[in-house]
């Protein structure tokens, strides 16, 4: 298969799983109880409006239009970058997203990172003395990271960094002091995860038969684990990773509101209880959009770090 | 320690500059207070161009009237007002108030106020944009679209907080409050000073910052590390540990809230068992709302009431309204054996679970078997407005002084709001609702509210009270001087300061 014809299978795949996923976000977000133009008015004096002002707010909003109509016009504009106007800030969603989603990936980036940097020494440790004392020590830790809720985590690093040592400010998002407590908070979760993987994975190449040829003609155990091994360990680390930013992005949701850091994720949940239908669908098609290229980005990673991938999955096997 | 004398003197001078920096650092610090305040809704549409009036109310802006801490009118801007007939309030502002910035007070600022809260259609007095007569510079009428005889007791709200023409009210307003805006940073913090033009006792406070932090724990945790000084909406599990910390203290504010158990009167198909007014009445008997103070909401912040708003707003008229006495037995007899089924929904994040559980274990001990269904405001709001509900649980604010604003809004048949038409009550009701509205003076008002109230609450048992609440503030215990009022909205910090 040519490199030109492998790219346009994944760009008409990614295109076809976007249109997906734009129809189920306008479905589902006009599909929950609530009347967006009801809540907007009550937000106005903190009275109940009346009857006659509501259904003039729906149809300002276009919300008396049939759904088919409405879904049209949307998905024609979003395709032009036009996501709406926020029915809550009266802003446009787009540069709503665009002010607040560099805070996100400052996180999200910032708790891959952490995930890496502790996963990596860990699981080479665990895989080192597979079943040993370390490695079962690493695997307890990693399960207590995969289980514990990230919103617990947040409260104690919050109670032992601020609290405790008040090394920390609680919340906020003026420096990048503000940003240690919610990037540990994702990061530590993040680094169970990939904890786990990699030590599955370094454990199988480590049984490889190049790996045994190379501890027969001398190399240190150490040295094949570490040079060999976690080279091609990387593969699925990649890939996994690519999923944890994806999931990163989600997690921070709750992250977010517990320190006040001002990326997407409160606005979204704000948005999601107001029925601000705009927003709800905009910030699905923009997140939709990152996964979509960084899946396709992930897997031409894949085809230049993988030779067997540039050869056909045939021939690999 | 050094031996060289010259370098022995170098580190006493640098110790004796840092020593002089710590102390301008300590004086600084002396004057500011933090405050860690809930999330930040001034970037909503309908609030952008109410910053730091509504709904946080910094002290920048000042109205035309104000509440007192016993839900009374008290001048503020204007000095003195006389009603000229049914619907036309005169008013006569203070002599010599200037704005922050050094421009006097005039008339026309009143009506650039007020118009330009009714083209924002925030305003909810029935003001339109010519609403305001002014005469000259000091004296103006105010002539409400339609007859509104409470027009006075509504203008205490801060949302009227009266700005200079020509200020942006979404960026910069310059007003008369104790404080003045010296910065805004959406989502982060909102930052007032003191205000040296202002008419009255000028604010101890050099600066005065409020941080917005969303979430409750997180609020502690600052308050306790010492980020903050003081922090607002404490619940009510979480004041009790507070209140053992050394160097906090917990504050309760007078009661400015009533929990209230509202009922579907009108209601149609599955929802239409509360038509039933001995039902009702059953339901209203079996909640002992002394047990529900005294072991779910806590002593120091709740109160038994039998109004269904502060009693304070009432009165001596509040003692027209008795309330349903408990009687789980007399509840039972009405019951007849029999075993009944109802939906119940309550307010959400006003509400808290133990209140609703609360509730369904009283009613169950009489054989109602009450099915709670938690949703979130958007559901709420639909069920609440389609009728699809036996049973709610609210905690309405009072922020005014109309003491039959409640009773208009939420049970007159003629009322605007949708849920109204499944809990209006009877001809009787809504004719001294009407007498409430139109009374000429306060008092009159207040009783023919009372008079209405004890028909909703006695007669009808269209509603029960249950508890009064008070909102929760926990601070640095050097902080002094903090008078809590029962309204958050017309909570004013000008007259706190830090001790060192």
């Amino acid at each position: 298969m040519t490199l030109v014809r492998w790219i346009g299978g994944r760009v008409a795949g990614a295109a076809g799983v976007w249109l997906t996923i734009s129809l189920l976000a306008f479905s589902l977000s006009t599909l929950a109880p609530g009347d967006p133009a009801h809540l907007l008015l009550m937000r106005r004096t903190g009275d109940a409006p009346s009857e006659a002002e509501v259904q003039a707010l729906r149809h300002r909003l276009g919300l008396d239009q049939p759904f088919a109509t409405r879904y049209g016009q949307w998905l024609s504009r979003s395709v032009r970058g036009d996501f709406g106007t926020s029915y809550r800030t009266g802003q446009p969603v787009l540069a709503e997203l665009a002010a607040r989603f560099p805070a996100t990936l400052a996180l999200a980036l910032s708790a891959l990172m952490i995930g890496l940097l502790v996963a990596l020494p860990l699981a080479l440790a665990a895989a080192a003395h597979p079943h040993g004392t370390v490695d079962r020590g690493v695997r307890l830790l990693s399960v207590l990271g995969i289980s514990l809720p990230g919103y617990w985590l947040a409260y104690v690093l919050m109670f032992v960094f601020a609290l405790l040592l008040g090394a920390l400010p609680v919340s906020g998002g003026a420096s990048l002091r503000h940003l240690v407590l919610p990037a540990l908070t994702l990061g530590l979760g993040s680094a169970a995860r990939l904890t786990r993987i990699l030590r599955a994975s370094l454990l199988e190449e480590t049984g490889a038969e190049y790996a045994r040829t190379a501890r027969a003609k001398g190399l240190s155990a150490w040295r094949v684990l570490s040079s060999h091994a976690l080279r091609n360990a990387a593969n699925p680390l990649v890939t996994i990773s690519a999923l944890r930013f994806g999931h990163l992005l989600g997690e921070a949701v709750i992250v977010e509101t517990v320190f006040a850091w001002p990326g997407i994720g409160r606005w979204m949940v704000e948005s999601i209880l107001d029925r601000d239908y705009p927003a709800i669908q905009g910030f699905v098609l923009y997140i939709a959009t990152i996964f979509v290229i960084v899946n396709v980005g992930v897997d031409l990673a894949y085809r230049w770090l993988d030779p067997r991938m540039r050869l056909g999955g045939a021939s690999a096997a | 320690m050094t031996r060289n004398p010259a370098g022995r003197a170098r580190v006493l001078l640098l110790a004796l500059l840092a020593s002089v920096g710590c102390t301008r650092d300590a004086a600084r610090q002396q004057h500011t207070l933090i405050v860690a305040y809930g999330a930040d809704d001034f970037p909503l549409a309908f609030n952008r161009e109410r910053l730091g009036r509504y709904p946080l109310n910094a002290g920048i802006c000042e109205p035309l009237v104000r509440l007192t801490r016993e839900f009374a009118v008290a001048p503020a801007l204007a000095a003195r007002w006389e009603h000229l007939d049914s619907n036309a309030v005169r008013f006569q502002l203070r002599p010599r108030t200037r704005f922050s910035d050094g421009a006097t007070v005039t008339a026309a600022a009143v009506a650039g106020t007020l118009a330009q809260l009714t083209r924002a259609r925030v305003d909810y007095s029935s003001l339109s944009d010519s609403s305001v007569r002014v005469l000259d510079d000091s004296t103006f009428d105010i002539l409400p679209a339609r007859i509104n005889r409470r027009l006075v007791e509504q203008l205490v709200h801060p949302m009227y907080g009266i700005i200079e023409p020509g200020s942006d009210p979404a960026r910069r307003p310059v007003c008369t409050g104790p404080f003045q805006l010296v910065d805004y940073v959406a989502h982060d913090y909102l930052t007032v000073a003191r205000n040296d033009r202002y008419r009255g006792p000028r604010p101890p406070l050099d600066t005065l910052v409020f941080r917005f932090i969303p979430d409750e724990l997180a609020r502690t945790v600052a308050l306790r590390s010492g980020q903050v000084h003081a922090i607002v909406d404490v619940g009510r599990a979480n004041a009790t540990s507070l209140a053992r910390q050394p160097g906090l203290t917990v504050v309760a504010a007078p009661m400015g809230a009533v929990i209230v158990l509202y009922m579907n009167l009108n209601g149609t198909g599955p929802y239409a068992q509360l038509r039933d007014t001995s039902l009702r009445r059953a339901v209203a008997m079996a909640i002992d709302r002394q047990s529900l103070v005294r072991h779910v909401l806590g002593h120091a912040s709740s109160a038994v009431v039998s109004t269904i708003n502060p009693p304070a707003v009432m009165g001596a008229d509040a003692a027209l309204v008795r309330g349903v006495a408990f009687d789980t037995a007399e509840a039972r007899r009405r019951m007849q054996g029999r075993r009944r089924s109802l939906s119940m929904i309550a307010a959400p994040s006003s509400i808290d679970r133990a209140t609703v559980e609360y509730v369904q274990a009283q009613l169950a001990r009489i054989g109602i078997d009450v099915r709670f269904e938690s949703l979130d405001a958007a559901a709420y709001e639909s069920r609440l407005n389609t009728g699809a509900f036996d049973l709610d649980l609210e905690l309405p604010n009072q922020n005014d002084a109309n003491p039959a604003f409640l009773l208009a809004l939420r049970w007159y048949s003629r009322s605007s709001v949708r849920s109204a038409r499944y809990m209006h009550a009877s001809p009787r009701f809504d004719a001294l609702v009407e007498r409430a509205l139109a009374a000429n003076t306060h008092a009159e008002s207040r009783h023919a509210a009372a008079q209405a109230m004890h028909q909703l609450v006695d007669v009808e048992v269209a509603a029960v009270p249950l508890a009064g609440v008070s909102r929760i503030y926990a601070m640095s215990s050097r902080v002094r001087g903090f008078l809590p009022h029962p309204s958050r909205l017309n909570q004013d910090w000008s007259s706190v300061w830090l001790a060192p």
